[in-house]
């Protein structure tokens, strides 16, 4: 059910069709050992945030306030970015645009290419 | 048009007509002010790093080298790696610590890599300040004192001076008034480098240090 393409770097990429997506989509959700792993990790990682925020009224204005603060800069955008950018590069940081996942990919394999480079370090 | 043209005239063509307000912080930080001592602001800091499995030992200005070359037998510390061109680090070089092997920072990353990864036992930078709330160190990287000097030995030994710890990690933001100039790591540490990524067994040293131990200069007479 899988195609073969190749991304800008010429690796193979595999393209799954909706059908066949749909399939697995059925097989993972009824798979009873993902789902129990799944629903253990999140009350794990759930309980472990609600400890941090041990007053219910304190973490409400505080999500009131963060998302105050991400209004505000998404109504400014344009401006905020142009200001990174002017203080990014006054900080001697060379700053690229790229207005699809694939032309940042070109971007990226041009500056790995122009220095020869052989190993490639990705932070997750 | 450039591809930066483009994204911003995009950006503005979906811009609100009306700009939004300035979020007010001060209105939720103020009210909430504790209007601690420092010595208040001191325990809650201690309770909350301590809480991270980092260790506290109080001190004074003139007897910390001292605290610290006890801790170093302690811990078996036969190297221990600091920036000689700050304050502390050209009080340390003139100080007695038995039994370790005291090695400035010098050179390049590249000329003592293989050193600093295997051979160094412990760290030592001093902390710009600290948060009570979140019991975190403020660690600012430099020439001096780069970030691989607290990242990569397995022990981290920074010393604080109490009078710089704050209340919040606001009060440090606009006290210092970090706007006007950042360095290229500016570091909160609230522990020693731990992860739970697999199987939810809590390990530490993953990432970095596997023991942070702080040295609080607290002036003499101060209530601790």
């Amino acid at each position: 059910m899988s195609t073969q393409a190749q991304n800008i770097a010429g690796q193979p990429i595999a393209f799954v069709s909706a059908q066949a997506l749909r399939a697995r989509m059925h097989d993972a959700v009824n798979d009873a050992h993902l789902r129990q792993s799944f629903r253990g990790a999140m009350d794990f990682l759930m309980a472990k945030r609600a400890a941090q925020f041990p007053d219910e009224g304190e973490l409400e204005s505080l999500r009131g306030l963060s998302e105050a603060i991400r209004q505000y800069s998404l109504a400014k955008l344009p401006t905020l970015l142009e200001q990174l950018e002017a203080n990014l590069t006054r900080n001697g940081i060379q700053v690229h645009w790229a207005e699809t996942p694939d032309e940042a990919n070109a971007i990226m394999l041009g500056i790995a290419q122009r220095h020869a480079a052989k190993l490639v370090v990705k932070g997750k | 048009m450039s591809a930066r043209n483009r994204i911003l005239a995009k950006l503005r063509g979906s811009q609100p007509a009306q700009a939004k307000a300035l979020p007010d912080l001060a209105a939720h930080y103020t009210p909430r002010a504790r209007g601690e001592s420092k010595a208040e602001r001191l325990a809650r800091f201690r309770t909350g790093i301590e809480g991270f499995h980092a260790e506290v030992h109080l001190t004074t200005e003139s007897d910390w080298p001292a605290l610290l070359a006890r801790l170093c037998a302690d811990k078996q510390v036969g190297t221990l790696m600091f920036g000689a061109a700050t304050p502390a680090g050209r009080r340390l070089a003139g100080s007695s610590v038995p039994n370790v092997e005291l090695r400035p920072w010098a050179g390049q990353f590249e000329d003592i890599k293989a050193d600093l990864f295997h051979r160094i036992d412990a760290g030592f930078t001093q902390a710009r300040g600290a948060i009570a709330e979140t019991g975190s160190l403020i660690v600012w990287s430099s020439a001096a004192e780069p970030r691989s000097l607290s990242l990569v030995p397995p022990i981290h030994f920074a010393l604080l001076d109490a009078a710089t710890i704050h209340p919040t990690f606001y009060d440090a933001l606009v006290s210092e008034n970090w706007a006007a100039g950042l360095p290229t790591n500016a570091l909160l540490i609230s522990g020693p480098s731990k992860t739970a990524d697999i199987q939810q067994t809590l390990a530490y040293g993953a990432h970095g240090p596997k023991e942070l131990v702080v040295l609080v200069i607290n002036a003499e007479g101060d209530a601790a």
